[in-house]
């Protein structure tokens, strides 16, 4: 044992005449899923536990694994013990390591599922199904109605495909489905609405975006049902385009400059016979942009894209180009949504 | 124990006996007391609006719990307030079902959980009679509010040290 640090205690999950599996916060990316002991008969008090992510946590109450996968695997391979006497707001963890006596005797036998005890409220409360309210004002065409949406989707979804990537608990099949929508002929715009479409395709049943209220009237609103973490990170995105539209829109040019005049837009471009100079410049760009882009990292779309250095950056411009376009609506007055503060100003050039 | 009279609180029928240690958990914190306080169809002091509408009294079995001796006593199937505990920090539950007794239709989940296991080596199996108490069964863990006069104990059929 080495350094102390304090935990919350979040919910008690499962309780048996006293505390058995309980949930703790230790930061606001950091949380522990802890069992009783079972060293020894006199330790009903004492708990072990391992560190989770959000992420984790949400895979576990989706029974994506069982509890003793989720311990035996912790994050970053953390592992605490503790004392909890059953009235104590927090408690001081003091780290184990992998290979003590108490953690191998006190891990859970295999096939103990989340569906075995309370439901994990940080996760319920976490990924709601989240009504998201635009409201709009000004003079709308009804196919602009359809662009605006179309906008919204495209990023939705793409940000909820690069979280599902990204999960080390997500299936390799999944992943595989997520890279097969990358595996296309990227030729004009109509790859890529091709491209979105199976990716909104692929994420509806995980991450449905539904609109769920409209009003045309101005001011009017669009209301959407969305799950809230991608939808955020769309919020998130638009917020750092607000405040970073110019220096966006250089590297983005940048970026298209360069491909353009590589011959790397065509849809017979291939990576493969890229110069060991002109990968270096491409991933120099490519990245360039994505740093503007907060949420969407290169490296991820690097790797859904199998490796392929052009197709993710094709997929990396176009994203930029979706949130362009979903922003010109927010800069024009004709769309706001509370939290997002938008200035035309900030992004003259 | 010695038994005392708990003229504090359930005064719409009267005082309630009880043992000291039921008497102590009477600090309601995170509980609602109302007048179902002092219903006397229940064998232990319940919530308002507690057990749920709408459930039975139907016979239950077979059921499990587990328990820490081969002959457990009433004591081992007490709901968790009438031994005086406290829900603690992060409990979910409600009161109403912090009164209650937790029986299972299979123990086999819970015996994963190696410390609960440890001090609960065995495993008892209880048919209940009709009209003993009301439940919320046809789920997989069950709360049971025992009627008054009815002994869970006194339903267990079996007992076993499970792995055995």
């Amino acid at each position: 044992m080495t350094k102390a640090v304090d935990a919350q205690v979040l919910q008690v999950l499962l309780w048996y005449d006293q505390p058995e599996i309980i949930l703790l916060k230790v930061s606001a990316v950091e949380y522990i899923l802890a069992v009783s002991s079972a060293l020894s008969v006199n330790d009903e008090q004492v708990f072990v536990g391992g560190g989770m992510t959000f992420s984790r946590i949400e895979e576990y109450q989706e029974g994506k694994f069982d509890l003793r996968y989720a311990l035996a695997h912790a994050n970053l391979r953390r592992y605490y013990t503790f004392a909890f006497d059953g009235f104590q707001e927090s408690v001081s963890l003091s780290k184990l390591v992998k290979s003590s006596d108490i953690l191998a005797a006190s891990l859970p036998e295999t096939g103990f599922f989340s569906r075995d005890h309370h439901d994990i409220e940080l996760v319920q409360h976490r990924i709601p199904d989240a009504v998201e309210k635009f409201n709009v004002d000004g003079g709308w065409e009804l196919g602009e109605f359809s662009k605006f949406y179309s906008q919204v989707e495209d990023i939705y979804y793409m940000f909820n495909d690069i979280d599902l990537y990204d999960n080390p608990a997500t299936s390799l099949q999944t992943k595989a489905t997520i890279s097969k929508a990358f595996d296309r002929s990227w030729g004009g715009g109509g790859s890529y609405v091709a491209f979105y479409d199976k990716i909104a395709n692929d994420n509806d049943h995980v991450a449905p975006l539904r609109v769920s209220g409209i009003e045309y009237h101005s001011p009017g609103y669009v209301a959407l049902r969305a799950k809230k973490k991608p939808f955020d990170s769309m919020i998130a995105l638009l917020q750092a385009y607000a405040e970073n539209g110019l220096e966006t829109r250089k590297a983005f040019n940048a970026l298209n400059r360069f491909m353009s005049f590589s011959g790397m837009l065509s849809s017979d471009a291939n990576s493969a016979a890229l110069t060991p100079v002109a990968k270096e410049e491409l991933s120099k760009l490519a990245n360039g942009l994505a740093t503007f882009l907060p949420g969407v990292s290169f490296m991820s779309l690097l790797q859904m894209a199998s490796g392929d250095l052009i197709v993710a950056s094709k997929v990396l411009k176009s994203i930029f180009k979706r949130v362009e376009r979903l922003y010109a609506f927010f800069e024009q007055g004709r769309v706001a949504y509370e939290g997002l503060d938008t200035s035309p100003l900030v992004n003259e050039d | 124990m010695n038994a005392f009279v708990l003229s504090t609180i359930g005064t719409d029928l009267g005082p309630v006996d009880c043992q000291s240690a039921i008497c102590s958990a009477i600090s309601p914190r995170n509980l609602t007391w109302g007048h179902r306080l002092a219903d006397q169809d229940f064998g232990e002091q319940l919530p308002d609006q507690c057990p749920p509408d709408g459930i039975g009294d139907e016979a239950l079995g077979p059921v499990f719990r587990l328990v820490p001796t081969s002959d457990p006593d009433e004591t081992c199937f007490s709901s968790k307030l009438a031994l005086a505990e406290t829900p603690p920090p992060g409990y979910k539950g409600t009161a109403c079902e912090w009164a209650s007794c937790s029986l299972n239709r299979s123990v086999d989940a819970l015996l994963k959980i190696r410390g609960l296991v440890m001090r609960n080596p065995f495993v008892a199996r209880l048919e209940i009679p009709a009209a003993k108490g009301k439940h919320d069964a046809g789920k997989a863990h069950i709360n049971f509010w025992k009627y008054k006069g009815f002994d869970l104990s006194s339903a267990v059929v079996e007992t076993w040290e499970h792995g055995k």
